[in-house]
């Protein structure tokens, strides 16, 4: 099946480590045991996921609670984009992409709660993604930042974390966002981390 | 279930460090201001469905070319 083999691969789960976090790296890297998930999907036939790079949604998604397994896969030229592939369905992929990309000031504070489900002990260890929704026309597409996903580098863990109220959009426009900070940044003008929260309010649908 | 009778501005607090005040009432809607912790997470109990909803049209996405160059050209 593979349509035009060599255009996907699978994001290794070590790539999204900061340089920090080199010796969690090492026991990150090569084949284990060799056992593989394979499914057939709809996006990018048969896709073949090697056991250690299988992420795990205990609780699935909020809409998908019976997806629990997941792959991240990247496309060429797919930039900040990923696909976060299940591999219960076939026909299920999310889009993503890493939300300081087009919103470099986005933070937030992680609930112990969260962290204690995504066995977090070091915030080095977490890699963070906005989902992003993409209409007919994909100039306005939007991410959900008020509900990242969170990944857990070191046991593959995942979770979509909805964050407190006001803090972020759950449908930020992104090219609108983007253009608004290139306005400002042309003025001359650094925004404080607040007028950032306010622009992304406003670029919010 | 406990119910509490408040006027404007008044406030209830819940536990050592939670405080809701009345901060505005007009018609059949209540303001109501929230302090607590950062790390204690509030939101409308609406939210879990609105977030089920992005999630499944973000299901719909089809392809991912297109997205890359739009977000390049914005950012040049």
């Amino acid at each position: 099946m593979g349509r035009e083999a060599g255009r996907l691969r699978l994001v290794p789960i070590s790539d999204f480590l900061p340089p920090t976090s080199e010796g969690a790296r090492e026991g990150n890297t090569g084949e284990v045991g060799g056992e593989k998930m394979k499914i057939e999907t709809t996006r990018f036939g048969l896709l073949e996921v090697p056991a250690e790079k299988v992420l795990t949604f205990e609780e699935g998604l909020p809409g998908f609670e019976k997806e629990r397994l997941f792959a991240l896969v990247a496309e060429k030229e797919g930039g900040p984009f990923y696909w976060l592939q299940s591999l219960d369905r076939g026909d299920l992929a999310f889009v993503v992409a890493d939300p300081c990309h087009f919103l470099p000031s986005y933070e937030f504070e992680l609930p112990p709660q969260e962290a204690e489900k995504l066995g977090l002990q070091d915030a080095a260890d977490l890699a963070i993604f906005a989902i992003i929704t993409v209409p007919e026309n994909p100039a306005e597409m939007t991410a959900n930042l008020q509900a990242p996903v969170l990944i857990n580098l070191k046991n593959h863990r995942g979770r979509q974390v909805i964050l407190s109220e006001g803090s972020y959009p759950i449908r930020y426009r992104i090219l609108e966002g983007l253009r608004q900070l290139a306005a400002r940044s042309s003025q001359g003008e650094t925004p404080k981390k607040e007028e950032l929260a306010v622009l992304a309010q406003r670029a919010a649908g | 279930m406990l119910v509490l009778t408040r006027k404007l501005d008044e406030s209830i607090i819940i536990g050592d460090n939670i405080k809701l005040t009345v901060v505005e009432i007009r018609g059949d809607q209540v303001k109501l201001g929230i302090e607590a912790p950062r790390e204690i997470p509030v939101h409308r109990e609406e939210v879990y469905r609105e977030i089920q909803e992005e999630n499944r049209r973000a299901a719909q996405a089809a392809r991912l070319s297109d997205l890359s160059k739009l977000i390049e050209e914005r950012k040049e």
